[in-house]
């Protein structure tokens, strides 16, 4: 990291082939449209290479960096096409995505299709409702807010099932 | 706003890990890693590790040759050399790295439609002026106009290879034709060191022409070709000499064998004539 703070345009291809495939995998899955997908991870590196100075070691990897701001622009893109979404329409397709998020399974199913066992088995671990919630954030990119909107729960319940379930999630991933 | 830490704050770091924190929460948890906490920065770095395991259990997806070319380009210009050309303040989003809020970077997004305008846009952040850009299309414009050029060349060049070619297939066929006859022309008195030969193929009504030493003529001036059936001579069409003397000519719709007299070539005015008018300067009478 220290060379692309340099401007060291070869360190910086050696972090885009180092993390590229990742940071796309998760993209994909977010966004679900491989182009979006592609402009976001090139705005990402736009972005990481721009601003290669506030990469902070104490408190993530590179990779980890990286994998935030794609996060975050994802859910930037996320959230304003929801907000395009027509709202009659939006709430009828997120009613019937609640009541199949609450079906036991229904997680597993969907990303053991799509090959992902790992996350898959690891978001299995979870109590149902913590699945849900770190599911929807994590693939679906729903802030809190949002969170607490579709579940019909209250923030601090959002809060703590997500903080309950990353903690579990850190020692089943180790 | 507190920078204090205490355990509701430690309760919004998994979700500010995974970015999807908003509002005043959000804000509060800014607020306090920016004034410097080291249980927080150590806690983040753990959760970013689960992120990132999270992350790494779905399957990598390789970008496409041309995302990363595009990539890899549009920060070329800011490297080392151009380190000082400004792109932080070029860049839109420069205070958002990492905050999952709605700034700049979603209001683009209905930019960012064509991948080609994405590229050009990009280019433009990173350093590359307008007058930049516009030198590089001109280039672009010429290199491709010149390609356009010797393609053009290339296939002119081809057609004239396909056309010898075919000819010199055409000529063979003549003169290895089983019926085929041939007729001797000697030079006359006007060309007393030049000589030719012609390949009659009734089975086709083709003919072709070989001379040797024949003199080049003057730019109004051409030789002629003809053949004598029935007394009466019949063009068999103009040709010029090559450097060294020598021509070819291909005759179609050679009068039948029976009713050919002779061959003969005349100079005549450049363009040809209908009816022999110049010096004669070579004759071969069919035996
Ligand atoms: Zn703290």
């Amino acid at each position: 990291m220290a060379r692309v703070v340099a401007r060291d345009s070869r360190a910086f291809t050696e972090l885009f082939d180092e993390h590229a495939p990742v940071v796309l995998g998760m993209l994909v899955k977010m966004l679900r449209r491989r182009e979006t997908a592609e402009e976001v991870l090139q705005e990402t590196f736009l972005q990481a290479w721009n601003h290669a100075g506030k990469f902070d070691a104490r408190r993530a990897s590179p990779r980890g960096w990286l994998i935030l701001m794609a996060r975050s622009r994802a859910i930037d893109r996320l959230r304003s096409s929801r907000a395009r979404a027509d709202r009659e329409e939006r709430k009828a397709r997120e009613d019937k995505a609640v009541m199949a998020e609450r079906e036991p399974g229904a997680d597993v199913s969907l990303l053991a299709r799509e090959r992902d066992l790992r996350l898959a088995k690891a978001l299995d671990t979870l109590p149902d409702e913590q699945r849900t919630c770190i599911r929807l954030a994590f693939l679906d990119g729903l802030t809190h807010t949002e969170l607490a909107e579709r579940l019909d729960q209250p923030l601090g319940t959002v809060k703590s099932r997500i903080s309950l379930g990353m903690k579990k999630l850190r020692l089943v991933l180790q | 706003m507190s920078t204090k830490h205490d355990q509701r704050l430690a309760e919004l770091l998994p979700s500010y890990a995974l970015g999807v924190l908003d509002g005043e929460d959000l804000r509060t948890v800014d607020d306090h890693l920016a004034a410097g906490c080291a249980t927080c920065d150590q806690e983040l770095l753990a959760l970013s590790g689960t992120v990132e395991a999270m992350a790494g259990s779905i399957e990598p997806v390789a970008p496409s040759d041309m995302v990363r070319a595009r990539t890899l380009q549009s920060i070329e210009k800011t490297a080392v050399s151009k380190a000082s050309a400004g792109p932080e303040a070029l860049e839109p989003s420069s205070d958002s790295s990492g905050e999952p809020t709605g700034g700049p970077a979603a209001g683009l997004a209905a930019g960012w439609r064509a991948a080609i305008a994405a590229g050009l846009i990009l280019l433009a952040w990173s350093g590359w002026s307008v007058i930049d850009l516009r030198r590089e299309v001109n280039r672009l414009a010429a290199d491709r106009e010149g390609l356009r050029q010797e393609l053009a060349a290339v296939r002119t060049d081809l057609t004239a290879t396909r056309t010898e070619l075919a000819r010199t297939l055409l000529a063979s066929r003549i003169v290895s034709a089983p019926r085929s006859r041939s007729v001797l022309l000697a030079g006359l008195e006007a060309a007393p060191e030049s000589s030719a030969r012609t390949y009659v193929d009734p089975g086709s009504s083709r003919a072709v022409f070989y001379a040797s030493n024949l003199r080049p003529l003057a730019a109004d001036e051409t030789y002629q070709l003809w053949f004598i059936a029935d007394g009466t001579p019949v063009s068999a069409g103009t040709f010029a000499v090559d450097s060294d003397g020598s021509a070819s000519v291909l005759v179609e719709d050679v009068a039948t064998f029976e009713s050919l007299e002779a061959w003969a070539v005349t100079i005549e005015p450049a363009g040809g004539v209908p009816q022999p008018t110049g010096d004669m300067v070579l004759l071969g009478s069919v035996a």
